[in-house]
């Protein structure tokens, strides 16, 4: 296991040099000069030249490539070329309010999907089963800044329950979470369903039934704590998802996340910001990835051959029915 | 849950989305400037929501001239002079009195009974510190570029000097931007580097609160302030930040906040009649034209037929329109219809869309429509119907026409538009006075150096005469100068006017007091109920 924890860790440095070259590149090829988008219009060329040299702009794109990254490896992510300051403390700051609203959005997600799943599983091939099926899809389907504007509509316009903009009270985070997490409804929904129709149809399944388990017993007791397996596995995927849809949503609900502050520095051009942001968000991402499937494996000690060895062939074979 | 029971739910669902549309309807639009200022004071605490938040709070010590920097800055710091926005006339703020001492010196005199942020008197020396930081930290932009020096003559008397005779100088004295500090401020917010995020001084209406990285700017009241009958209403102003502009306008709806600032027109009419929101649309002191390439790479348009032509083939009653959602005109002038200078350059037969005229002189052109022409679009991004409107005319005449949108930061760049090769450009200039930087298109060192946009082209006598026009001291003589360098545009067609910017704000309907500083900025210091 820790053999694995060092490896998974290990497999930062080309996801960061990834992700790094990937975004370095595209600020090399885009027009527009830094230099002169800190000095303004009116700086003259003399100006812009010694800007360029103190930002290290005339150096060849790989050598300005590996200064950045020598500067991460001392935790120097640069510095915004809109304030001057440094974007890690400039990110740091929002990254607690970006976690919040995504962990909040996976929970709300998951909540909602499985409990339409579980329903969906159960009237499976009625109406139900079909009409969950449509309202799940809906919000899957809805760019979720139109979801967003819709809900602030509903609960802050016409209802006055909710914020629209902001998070100055702990009210202000409901929506945002609930937009997000309303686009991955659709995916816990469908994973549940057929988890739980899988379950239902195993032996032990009708083995409690033979002997008289009531249907709710057998569907919240036996069959849904096992059909959660592959739903809790889906988390870690749903949060990569989320802290995407974050960087538009932060941005309509002016919420000051690390989704909006990429969002803000794009249109800014501050490629600084960009970068940092990016990488940070990679490096999260990878690190909550590996804290999902480790804790898994703590939790199910049979996912320890899928997860750790990446293959599914030495899994035991289920017996024949 | 019954299907009877899920059928009522999504009724109840439909019937809420129908209520929030219901709310508009028709109603009133509201100019800036029409109401009167208030005297009176609450507690109570506005929030006004900014499309982005401002990167520093004073400009002349981050060299910086952001919109909404201006606009918190404006709220902090008052200006040696203000200008009346309904009549343009330049008003004492700060300089009771103010008078030439040759074309390029103007010695003011300072009001003796105005308090800094600190407890201690305004004095001339203030004024030095704040002109010497300009000519220190902003030489480059206009809060610094006009400025030679500052000298104290007495402890209330000071006389500043300029780069260059230009006597609507004394107009941009006015700007946000041109807050006086003085140095003891400076100092005791940490320095200059400390004071562009902490800007607790100045003189102003408000005095800095604090400042929440990423979600808001606090303001409050200066209870002290020097004029007290013109004291802030609220008593603390709040800034939030919300990019997305519909999203500001439902913060307003819903009472979170009580100001939408910054609202394309294009939404304006989305909120026309709302009983629940006051509208306000206003013109941002630039008007939009389209320039023809005439430089030395230019095609098809160097050929005044081919410019001639396209003007004619224009519909500039629906480019108006359209691109000021039904709300403002078209423009017959360089100058906007408010400007001293204006003069209607245009009848309305010559304005008239002439397809037949513009295919005739197209073919006298020889014009080959094999060839699309190519606009670039700068700035104006949320504008597209205006630039299909130019495309659909244009095409009725014959000429296809390429739409190049081209993003803000590639704009300010500006290398891209040195190298790349437009046809036809579409943008705004701002015109409200005769400032030295007005008609930046037509400066051959512009044109050489840093261009983007205009006709890229221009003469060494429209140059002298729009240096004498922004130099002139005799009224008079200047708009008749004016007029003159109107009739080389117009006799050379070296671009069509297109309308006069506008652009809307959302307030709550028992808001008033919606002013505006220069080039429509808004001033956050007038509001009340």
């Amino acid at each position: 296991m820790v053999k694995y924890i060092i490896k998974r860790l290990l497999l930062l440095i080309p996801i960061i040099l990834g992700v790094s070259a990937i975004i370095f590149t595209l600020k090399t090829l885009t027009p527009g000069d830094p230099a002169r988008q800190i000095l303004g219009n009116d700086a003259t060329e003399e100006q812009i030249q010694a800007k360029r040299d103190e930002l290290g702009l005339n150096d060849p794109a790989i050598v300005q490539y590996f200064r950045y990254i020598g500067g991460i490896v001392h935790g120097d992510f640069g510095k915004s070329y809109r304030t001057g300051e440094p974007v890690i403390s400039e990110i740091l700051p929002r990254l607690g309010t970006s976690a919040i609203i995504t962990l909040g959005a996976v929970a709300i997600g998951a909540f909602v999907g499985v409990l339409l799943g579980i329903l969906s599983a159960l009237k499976k091939y009625t109406w139900v089963d079909s009409l969950v099926l449509v309202i799940s899809m809906f919000f899957q389907s809805v760019p979720e800044f139109v979801v967003a504007l819709v809900l602030i509509m509903i609960f802050a316009v016409n209802l006055h329950v909710l914020p629209a903009t902001g998070i100055d009270s702990i009210k202000g985070y409901i929506l945002p979470m609930a937009t997000i997490g309303l686009a991955s409804v659709a995916n816990y929904t469908r994973i549940t369903r057929s988890s739980m129709l899988e379950v239902l149809s195993e032996d032990y399944i009708r083995t409690a039934r033979a002997k008289g388990q009531t249907e709710g017993n057998i569907t919240f007791h036996h069959a849904l704590r096992n059909a959660m397996i592959p739903v809790a596995q889906s988390i870690g995927t749903n949060i990569g998802n989320s802290i995407g849809g974050g960087m538009v949503i932060e941005t309509v609900f002016g919420i000051p996340g690390v989704g909006k502050y990429i969002v803000d520095s794009i249109t800014q051009r501050n490629y600084p910001s960009v970068l940092g942001g990016a990488l940070i968000i990679a490096i999260v991402l990878t690190v909550i990835n590996l804290i999902v499937d480790v804790s898994f494996v703590m939790i199910d000690p049979r996912l320890k051959t899928t997860i750790i060895s990446g293959s599914s062939k030495k899994a035991p074979k289920k017996a024949a029915a | 849950m019954s299907f009877k029971k899920v059928l009522a739910f999504g009724l109840a669902a439909v019937m809420t989305f129908s209520m929030a549309t219901c709310a508009f309807a028709d109603g009133e639009v509201k100019n800036a400037n029409e109401d009167p200022a208030n005297t009176q004071v609450t507690d109570e605490t506005i929030v006004i929501g900014l499309s982005s938040e401002p990167s520093a709070l004073w400009a002349i010590g981050s060299g910086k001239v952001e919109n909404e920097l201006v606009i918190v800055q404006n709220a902090l710091q008052d200006t040696l002079v203000k200008v009346d926005r309904n009549t343009g006339e330049l008003l004492p703020n700060l300089a009771t009195e103010w008078e030439w001492v040759d074309d390029t010196h103007c010695k003011f005199t300072l009001r003796d009974d105005v308090t800094m942020s600190d407890g201690t008197p305004l004095v001339a020396d203030d004024v030095v510190y704040t002109v010497n930081a300009a000519l220190e930290y902003s030489p480059n932009n206009d809060s610094g570029a006009y400025f030679t020096e500052a000298v104290a003559d007495d402890e209330h008397t000071v006389t500043i000097g300029f780069t260059t005779a230009a006597p609507d100088l004394l107009k941009m004295l006015s700007w946000g931007n041109f807050g006086i500090v003085s140095e003891d401020e400076v100092t005791a917010a940490g320095g200059v580097e400390a004071a562009i995020k902490n800007p607790v001084m100045g003189s102003g209406k408000y005095r800095f609160k604090e400042w929440n990285s990423g979600q808001s700017i606090v303001l409050e009241r200066n209870d002290n302030y020097w004029n007290p009958d013109y004291k802030g209403y609220f008593k603390e102003i709040k800034f939030i930040f919300t990019n997305d502009a519909a999203a500001r306008a439902m913060a307003v709806l819903s009472g979170d906040s009580q100001v939408a600032y910054d609202m394309p027109i294009s939404m304006a009419s989305t909120y026309k009649g709302n009983d629940q929101v006051n509208l306000i649309a206003h013109t941002f002191g630039q008007n939009t034209r389209l320039y023809y390439n005439q430089g030395e790479n230019a095609g098809a348009t160097k050929d005044i037929k081919v410019r001639q032509a396209i003007d004619k083939a224009l519909d500039f009653n629906a480019i108006a329109g359209v691109g000021t959602a039904g709300m403002g005109t078209e423009v017959h002038s360089y100058f906007p219809n408010e400007s001293p200078y204006y003069h209607d350059m245009f009848t309305a037969e010559e304005r008239a869309q002439d397809i037949e005229g513009a295919k005739a002189l197209l073919a006298e052109a020889g014009y080959d429509d094999s060839n699309p022409l190519e606009l670039t679009i700068i700035g104006m991004q949320d504008q597209n119907d205006v630039f299909t409107v130019m495309q659909a005319n244009l095409a009725q005449a014959g000429i296809k026409l390429n739409i190049n949108i081209v993003d803000t930061p590639a704009f300010v760049e500006g290398v891209a538009f040195k190298n790349a090769s437009y046809d036809l450009v579409h943008v705004g200039d701002l015109v409200d006075a005769r400032y030295p930087a007005m008609m930046v298109f037509f400066k051959q060192g512009n044109i050489d150096t840093f261009c983007i946009g205009g006709p890229k082209f221009t003469t060494p006598e429209l140059e002298a005469s729009i240096q004498e026009f922004i130099s002139e001291p005799d009224e008079e003589k200047a708009k008749e100068e004016a007029l003159a360098i109107e009739q080389t545009f117009k006799d050379g067609c070296w671009y069509s006017n297109t309308y006069a910017e506008m652009h809307a704000a959302l307030t709550a309907k028992d808001i008033k007091g919606y002013t505006t500083i220069e080039r429509g900025f808004l001033d956050c210091t007038n509001f009340y109920k």
